[in-house]
């Protein structure tokens, strides 16, 4: 008789920067070409579906397997091997979880809910490259499978429904988004930065990653500047510092970084700006402390004034609104563990199913065989294909209703205390087919 | 029958403004989706009104229904939900969710006001049957309700202008569009308000020679509709030739917007004599 599977139990176990020091983290994290090998291995032992997991953040493992407790020792045995540590020197920072509870967690992570800096968006690309390694080396099936291609959707649905990716958190991003919040396209705009400071290069970096168009560098040291241009690898116009009230008048967004005991765009150059630029708006980001704009300017209408004040306590906020994002995620993570749990459990009864079907089959089959040998002789095999094919269907159509109310039973009761009744019915079924 | 049917396309129209505030509030897409679907159906529950109200049909029932008080506001929400319609599937259609609530909410108002005019008997006189006369009507209702998009790009502006301003969170930085394309939505509602209006109003005043033989009959009406173009054809140079700082125009756009839909409103309902009137 054909084997038959049984449902494999789902677990994890890892570690992350919530639970362990990265000193810890560091020695269960894999150089990518030993992964396969803890994949192999782990599965020659007996873990039916295996996935490693490794970020800056965590390292965590998600099997399913037929014995579930078996293939954990498995997993820290193999664990205790790589890291060079005894299993007792990491038991404390680590954490073990099963069935549903892996399931939300594994969820949690893809959506980034238990990232250092919620609602940010490598997690995602890291698991799948992870989930990807595994279905590479064949060492998922359908639990794992499904479980991931679940995670993948949930992160999707969470950070399209949800506010928890959409507000910056980083000083210089913040500034571009603001930049793009007030022009359509930057590839049109120009743009000044004043000084060589390192987050005025950061915030001209991520300009040039949206095109922006002319760049003019103003810097006491032109070496410097040219520097910052060869950094970003983009041409620029180097000026010198005495430059910067010629060079503001035909650019849109201006940032200023340099150590200056005096303010180096005035409200009176300001007010002169505004005469050639014809109530074109003007970006202005002033980094340095003590600040280089003066302030009064930030009252000009058509101006757009942010000091480095500004932008954190924008980025304060934004962390603040992605957190309050969190339940309403934690919900949605909720109703699609939920969704999956009942497809999951929905195979408890794919065994008792295929076992009822092989069983039938198999009788029909063989009788057929006998009837072909003896009474059935004097038929072509044309018309004994028409009895084959009608045996066949008789034997789905009277298995359909069984079959169909034993799904429909399984997933009425799906979470309910009858559960552990329909799992010694659905049992015994396969043990009545089996005997 | 009518009555009823006209009440729910009322809550309907109700409901999707409250949803689409949602959406822009809450910024959830679900929302957004929600209010899209919600006004298709109560655009479909609007056509379904006119049918029910109009049917059968006759060879003038377009001069019929401008010519009554309550066909008047009908044509001026049609109008609007086609152009709704339109930018819901133009250039603009990523930015509709920011432009609906304030529209949606205009539809609902025009709606509500025209419920005491359902039945009135009050009717315009038709003293130029022409066929150019729906061409008239149409261009200068279409005029007008893109002078209405261009003050909501100029509330949208202004908003998104103190937003940027204000220096807090991006939250509600992110449901409006950036302020270049506002304004750049501002220009194109602005010229396209001045194109129609100028050719609505070029059309009235050839229907005026061939009847009376004058350029113009100075009702109340025709005053406030000039005025209405000198406006217009205002605050377009001035954003033309950025002639003001943004904000500025804006400011005139909104109170602009505010005296001409006043006096229109009062023209349409107050003035019950005299040429152009609901008698």
């Amino acid at each position: 008789m054909k084997k038959i599977n049984t449902v494999l139990e789902i677990a994890l176990v890892g570690m992350s920067h919530k639970t362990a020091p990265v000193e810890m983290r560091e020695c269960f994290s894999l150089h990518d070409d030993d992964v396969p090998g803890f994949l192999e291995r782990s599965h020659a032992r007996g873990v039916d579906e295996v996935v490693y997991v490794s970020t800056c953040n965590r390292v965590e493992i998600y099997f399913a397997s037929a014995d579930i407790q078996k293939s954990m020792q498995i997993i820290l045995d193999e664990l205790e091997k790589l890291s060079s540590l005894r299993h007792h020197e990491f038991d404390a920072v680590m954490y073990r979880k099963y069935s549903r509870d892996a399931v939300l967690h594994m969820l949690t992570v893809a959506s980034s809910l238990d990232s250092m800096v919620v609602g940010e968006n490598e997690i995602i690309g890291q698991m799948k490259k992870a989930y990807g390694r595994s279905v590479q080396k064949k060492k998922t099936g359908v639990v794992l499978n499904r479980l991931f291609h679940q995670a993948f959707k949930t992160a999707k649905r969470i950070r399209t429904e949800t506010g928890i990716s959409k507000n910056p958190l980083s000083i210089a991003y913040i500034a571009t988004e603001l930049a793009k919040k007030i022009f359509e396209n930057l590839g049109e705009r120009k743009a000044l930065l004043i000084g060589a400071g390192e987050m005025g290069e950061l915030i001209l970096k991520y300009l040039t990653k949206y095109n922006i168009g002319d760049i003019t560098i103003a810097n006491r040291s032109l070496h410097n500047a040219e520097r910052i241009a060869g950094d970003i690898n983009r041409s620029a116009h180097i000026i010198p510092l005495d430059d910067v009230a010629k060079a503001a008048r035909d650019v849109d967004i201006i940032i200023s970084s340099v150590s200056s005991p005096s303010y180096v765009i005035t409200d009176v150059m300001t007010k002169e700006l505004q005469k050639h630029r014809e109530h074109q708006p003007l970006f202005l980001i002033d980094i340095a402390v003590p600040r280089n704009i003066d302030p009064r300017i930030a009252d000009f209408h058509d101006i757009f004034l942010y000091n480095i004040d500004d932008l954190k306590m924008i980025a304060d906020e934004n962390l603040r609104s992605r957190l309050n994002e969190v339940e309403i995620a934690e919900k949605m993570i909720e109703s699609d563990a939920d969704e999956f749990y009942q497809w999951y459990e929905g195979l408890e009864v794919v065994p008792a199913i295929q076992r009822i079907k092989t069983t039938f089959d198999e009788i029909r089959k063989k009788e057929l065989k006998k009837y072909r040998q003896r009474k059935l002789k004097h038929l072509s095999d044309e018309d004994f294909k028409y009895i084959e094919d009608l045996t066949a269907q008789i034997m789905t159509k009277t298995l359909h209703n069984p079959i169909m109310h034993l799904k429909q039973y399984q997933s009425e009761t799906s979470g309910h205390p009858e559960r552990d009744s329909i799992r010694e019915k659905t049992k015994l079924i396969v043990e009545l087919f089996e005997k | 029958m009518f009555e009823a049917v006209y009440g729910v396309t009322i809550v309907l129209f109700a409901c999707t403004s409250a949803v689409s505030i949602l959406a822009l509030h809450s910024d959830r897409s679900i929302l957004a989706e929600r209010a899209q679907t919600l006004f298709y159906v109560s655009t479909i529950g609007f056509v379904i009104s006119g049918i029910v109200k109009y049917y059968p049909f006759s060879s003038g029932a377009f001069l019929h229904i401008m010519a009554s008080i309550w066909g008047y506001f009908f044509l001026l929400a049609a109008f609007l939900l086609v152009i709704l319609m339109y930018l819901l599937f133009s250039k603009w259609r990523q930015y509709w969710k920011s432009i609906a609530p304030i529209s949606l909410v205009f539809v609902t108002v025009l709606l509500v006001m025209s419920v005491p005019f359902i039945n009135s008997s009050r009717h315009m006189r038709i003293d130029l049957i022409s066929s150019l006369l729906p061409v008239h009507v149409v261009l200068a209702i279409v005029g007008e309700l893109f002078f209405f998009f261009s003050f909501v790009g100029a509330v949208l502006s202004i908003v998104m202008e103190r937003q940027l301003k204000k220096k807090s969170s991006m939250v509600f930085i992110y449901r409006l569009p950036n302020l270049e394309t506002i304004e750049k939505f501002n220009m194109w509602a602005t010229l396209r308000s001045l194109i129609f209006l100028t050719a609505g109003l070029g059309v009235g005043v050839v229907l005026l020679w061939w009847s009376f033989n004058v350029l113009s009959l100075f009702s109340l009406k025709e005053i406030i509709i000039y005025v209405s173009w000198a406006l217009i054809l205002v605050l377009y140079f001035l954003r033309k030739r950025n002639i003001l700082a943004a904000y500025r125009i804006n400011y005139l756009t909104i109170l602009s917007f505010v005296i001409i839909m006043s006096l229109y409103v009062y023209s349409n309902i107050a003035i019950q004599s005299g040429f152009h009137s609901f008698k």
